[in-house]
């Protein structure tokens, strides 16, 4: 099957960043997770894949069509939750049904009144009186109610509670045990990633540091703890960054290479930190 | 289309109960002066704040980048405030018509005329306002409106002062639909050339 997603070399320059030769395939049926600091190019990239802004340079695919100048057909396929509610907050649950209803041709109104009940959202209710949770099942309810395949969701577990994020974990791998549909998420709460993802997008300073499946990302890495000394004898091209305390040293190494020492599995967190703080080798 | 408009009208909705006090008050004030054409010099007022209104909360949640990924072409969205904004003007024009017939109990001619008068003002703001809010925002946008009212006016003032114009009505009848409609299309493609460029 086509992949939901190809980006190659994709550019893009502001003032102060430049998103520098971003490429990943997400492919269909799959969950990918893109992961980085803030102000990396996650919000950046995703605003590229939907079209909200132009590309410099390189090629994007999505769905299998370009997402600049897309056509109304691509929009009813892909759905999309940002970080905040996007509907004006004089508005119930009954107007957006009805705005949803409007924009979308497939719109299935039974299956956003059967999320609405799911998330216990009033009817009535305005939007303003709504909680951080609330607003963001709203959303949820809204992308997932006009027959899209592809979901995009940016950052949109910032400020919920921990029993609302495993909801949103629990929705996105329910839609996604229809094989055409795919999810892209970016978020900054690795564990549930970890979850949740079968692949994993690492951006970081406008550029992809990898691009992988989330298992054999787990497999690949481990943290070694020793002294000095028995990190510096590790083979240096397979370590990515080490980082030294008062108690001794610990480092994120291929797996081959730190199996020797005291060794314990490395997150997708500590991947990332490592990455990123690692002081020189 | 359709869905904007439904989500214009909601967001007035809000404000609907103050609009309608208001114009029950104006509505008394005007029997007891006997002076129906105030209402529909509202049309040019309301055509200009209800739309105003709509982008404003529009920018406060973030609607705009969200219509983006909806199945609506950016010129759709563009042209949807000014449909909006001309249909408020267009019910308010309607209610004056109403009320100078009722009130003042104008001729049918005059009410008419007064009324596409004030229509045609509201054209020509619409005109000027929307290009600026899309290009803006919507508070920028209402700040610059009201220095061109109080420029306008005094300029307007000024030139029919100063050179001793008269205005010939008639000519004037004529002439201001077909400009307003020329500046009304002339805007409409400045605010869709704004929104195809627009980045989100």
């Amino acid at each position: 099957m086509q992949n939901a997603i190809e980006v190659r070399s994709l550019t893009k320059r502001y003032r102060a960043f430049k998103l520098d030769g971003v490429s990943f395939v997400l492919p269909s049926g799959c969950i990918m997770g893109l992961i980085g600091e803030n102000g990396a190019g996650k919000s950046t990239t995703i605003r590229l894949l939907l079209g909200l802004a132009r590309r410099d340079g390189g090629e994007v695919s999505v769905l299998g069509e370009d997402p600049e100048g897309a056509s109304r057909e691509l929009r009813e396929r892909v759905g999309v939750v940002f970080d905040d509610c996007p509907f004006p907050e004089t508005m119930n649950l009954r107007d957006v049904r009805r705005l949803l209803a409007a924009a979308y041709r497939r719109f299935n109104a039974a299956k956003f009144d059967s999320l609405g009940l799911k998330f216990a959202l009033p009817e009535r209710q305005k939007i303003k009186d709504y909680s951080r949770g609330m607003k963001m099942k709203l959303s949820i309810a809204a992308a997932l109610s006009h027959g899209a395949e592809l979901l995009i969701l940016d950052e949109p577990t910032s400020g919920l509670d921990p029993v609302a994020r495993d909801e949103l974990l629990d929705i996105l791998l329910d839609f996604i045990q229809d094989e055409r549909n795919s999810v892209l998420i970016s978020s900054h709460i690795l564990s549930d990633l970890e979850k949740a993802c079968d692949y994993i997008t690492f951006i970081h300073t406008g550029r992809v540091i990898f691009s992988e499946e989330k298992d054999e990302l787990l497999e690949k890495y481990v943290i070694a703890k020793g002294s000095e000394r028995e990190i510096a004898a590790l083979d240096q091209d397979a370590v990515v960054g080490v980082r030294r305390s008062a108690f001794g040293c610990e480092a994120l190494v291929e797996r081959a290479a730190g199996e020797r020492l005291t060794h314990e599995r490395a997150s997708i967190e500590d991947i990332m930190l490592y990455y990123i703080k690692g002081d020189a080798k | 289309m359709k869905a904007l408009l439904i989500k214009d009208f909601l967001n007035i909705k809000a404000q609907g109960k103050a609009i309608l006090l208001v114009l029950a008050v104006w509505f008394i004030i005007s029997v007891v002066n006997g002076s129906g054409s105030f209402f529909a010099a509202l049309s040019v007022v309301y055509a200009i704040l209800l739309p105003l209104t709509s982008v404003t909360a529009d920018d406060k949640c973030g609607f705009e980048r969200y219509a983006m990924t909806m199945p609506l072409s950016r010129t759709v969205m563009a042209l949807s405030q000014y449909v909006f904004s001309l249909l408020c003007a267009f019910i308010m024009a309607l209610i004056g018509f109403a009320a100078c017939v009722i009130i003042d109990r104008s001729a049918i001619n005059e009410a008419l005329a007064t009324c596409a008068a004030c229509f045609c003002v509201a054209v020509v703001l619409v005109s000027l306002l929307l290009p600026l809010v899309y290009k803006y925002g919507p508070e920028k946008a209402r700040l610059v409106m009201m220095a061109v009212f109080v420029i306008g006016f005094l300029v307007f003032g000024f030139v029919l002062d100063r050179f001793n114009l008269e205005l010939d009505l008639n000519t004037a009848f004529i002439a201001m639909p077909i400009a307003a409609l020329v500046l009304l299309a002339a805007s409409a493609a400045v605010s869709v050339g704004i929104y195809k460029k627009k980045e989100f």
